[in-house]
């Protein structure tokens, strides 16, 4: 297939096509045009910093403060580039990451990878939920009142038979994200601390089991298995053309950079309970110690930023699951389509949030073990659909001049090579714990 | 003072809007504008894999067999201290 690139959506002369804006300036034209593509890679990157993201960066800060800031500025490109795979994959074939490791690797990939998925993605949603009951628990609201709320407002953003709504709601949530850079700033960090920290080093005390386990935790939370099925899916179904390919990198460059940053203002604001020699249990715990210190608009805040992340990470880790789904089993799968059209698409999205909610909602339900769950399936999943999407990009036959260059996959079997190494740390630390010297 | 045309072309700002060269352009957003014809795997067939990616998989296939077989083990291994934790 010729695949044929324009820089710009632009056509100077003729009638309108339909459906299209006249502006009368070039730059204009080039802004307007970002902007409508400018979306799927915002919201996947922002989305990743979810609840167990916030419970994650604050943790290294409370126990080493700002000196693993520099593990952050190294994932900025790997998070890019590994995500600018599936964008590229996903305008060239308009089809989600699922259906595409069914149909090219066959049944036995497709299953593994589909059930994979769901099962990450449904245990990680529990734990959104856990995380939204435990952040507005701390703010006086029984989890009985919040939980079903949030279920509610979860099904309502995706409901409305509309793609251009529901990332209009998103990146809305996005945007409040920047609570995180004012509270950072609020805490005052030594600057000198700041940039000391971006400096490569091992924290003070060595290398530990937990601090092992704290760094494989901050990689495969900034780069979880499900982002990679979102944003091909979320390409796919806002139907972006091979002219957006640089419009949607750039928009994927600065939604990294803006969940990095926001990352390391959650690690900045942990280091202040590591400068006042405070303990550390979870977010909310940490809100609670941080209100004397830094006022009550860094209290309420850090607990309704928590509730912001769990919610963005149910609604874009269930849409994963939706899509994927839809995908393999060749059901309608469009947020364009309304629920009487894509009746088994809805239906998944759905039947995930209120049965993860149910769950929530049980007495002593076992949020530790499902916690354990997710690291063991992201050890199993991350691997796995990082080395197919890669092996699916270097297909030329396929996808012509939209294959990776030689420069391509050298950095991303690199990637790939840390990332499946860390991965198999992660999961073979959790299921043999003796193994790692505690630290 | 200078003509009105000379200090719109020197404002930058007025590039934005102002009537830069004279032509109208359309801007589409993706979901209005014609389907395009993508990079179809349907007439392919599986995909043809060199020696080294084949290599690859199976690789892969035994590091999940393994994480399987550990999580299996654990699973067990908490299932059988619980059960003498309730008998004693």
């Amino acid at each position: 297939m010729n695949v044929e690139q324009t820089a710009v959506n632009l056509r100077a002369v003729g009638a309108a096509p339909p459906g299209a804006r006249a502006v009368r300036s070039r730059t204009l034209a080039r802004i307007l045009s970002f902007l409508m593509v400018f979306g799927p890679g915002l919201i996947v990157m922002v989305a990743d910093n979810d609840a167990g993201a916030v419970s994650t960066y604050t943790q290294a800060g409370a126990q080493y403060g700002l000196q693993l800031l520099w593990l952050l500025l190294l994932l900025l490109p790997v998070t890019y580039f590994v995500q600018e795979m599936v964008v590229r994959l996903g305008i060239a074939t308009g089809r989600g990451c699922a259906a595409m490791i069914y149909q090219r690797f066959g049944k036995w990939w497709g299953r593994f990878s589909l059930w994979d998925l769901e099962l990450l993605n449904f245990l990680t949603l529990v734990t959104e939920f856990a995380a939204i009951k435990l952040a507005l628990g701390a703010l006086g609201i029984a989890g009985v009142v919040s939980v079903p709320i949030a279920a509610a407002t979860l099904i309502i953003m995706v409901v409305t038979g509309s793609y251009l709504r529901w990332e209009r709601i998103a990146v809305a949530l996005c945007v409040l994200n920047l609570g995180w850079i004012v509270i950072a700033m609020q805490s005052r960090p030594a600057p000198e601390a700041v940039v000391s920290g971006l400096l490569p080093q091992v924290p003070a005390g060595g290398i530990t089991g937990s601090l092992v386990f704290l760094v494989v935790a901050i990689v495969g939370t900034t780069i979880a298995p499900w982002q990679l099925f979102f944003q091909q899916s979320c390409v796919a179904d806002k139907r972006l053309r091979f002219k957006d390919l640089n419009r949607e990198r750039l928009d994927t460059f600065l939604g990294a950079a803006f969940t990095i940053t926001n990352a390391a203002c959650m690690m900045i604001v942990g280091y202040v309970l590591y400068t006042h020699n405070l303990p550390y249990e979870d977010p909310a715990q940490m809100a609670g110690l941080l209100g004397p210190l830094l006022g009550s608009f860094a209290k309420y805040g850090i607990l309704l930023l928590m509730v912001n992340a769990a919610v963005l990470g149910a609604a874009t880790i269930t849409l994963a699951s939706a899509w994927a789904f839809g995908e393999v089993m060749g059901w309608p799968h469009s947020l364009q389509k309304p629920v009487r059209e894509a009746p088994g698409f809805y239906a998944v999205y759905i039947v995930a949030i209120v049965a993860a909610a149910a769950i929530v909602l049980i007495p002593n339900a076992p949020l530790q073990l499902i916690i354990v769950g997710v690291q063991v399936l992201a050890g199993l999943m991350l691997p796995s659909a990082i080395i197919l999407l890669q092996l699916l990009l270097n297909d030329r036959e396929l996808l012509g001049d939209f294959a990776n260059k030689r420069w391509n996959n050298w950095i991303n079997w690199t990637v790939i090579a840390v990332l499946f190494v860390l991965s198999a740390i992660l999961a073979v630390q959790v299921l043999v714990p003796g193994l790692f010297p505690a630290g | 003072m200078a003509p009105l045309s000379n200090i719109f072309s020197r404002n930058p700002f007025a590039r934005l809007f102002g009537p830069a060269d004279g032509q109208v352009y359309y801007v589409v957003h993706p979901l209005d504008d014609e389907p395009e014809e993508k990079c179809d795997p349907a007439a392919l067939g599986p995909l043809k894999l060199s020696r080294s990616e084949r290599v690859v998989l199976v690789a892969l296939q035994g590091y999940l067999l393994v994480i399987t077989g550990l999580a299996i083990y654990r699973v067990v291994d908490l299932a059988n201290t619980a059960g003498a934790a309730i008998l004693h």
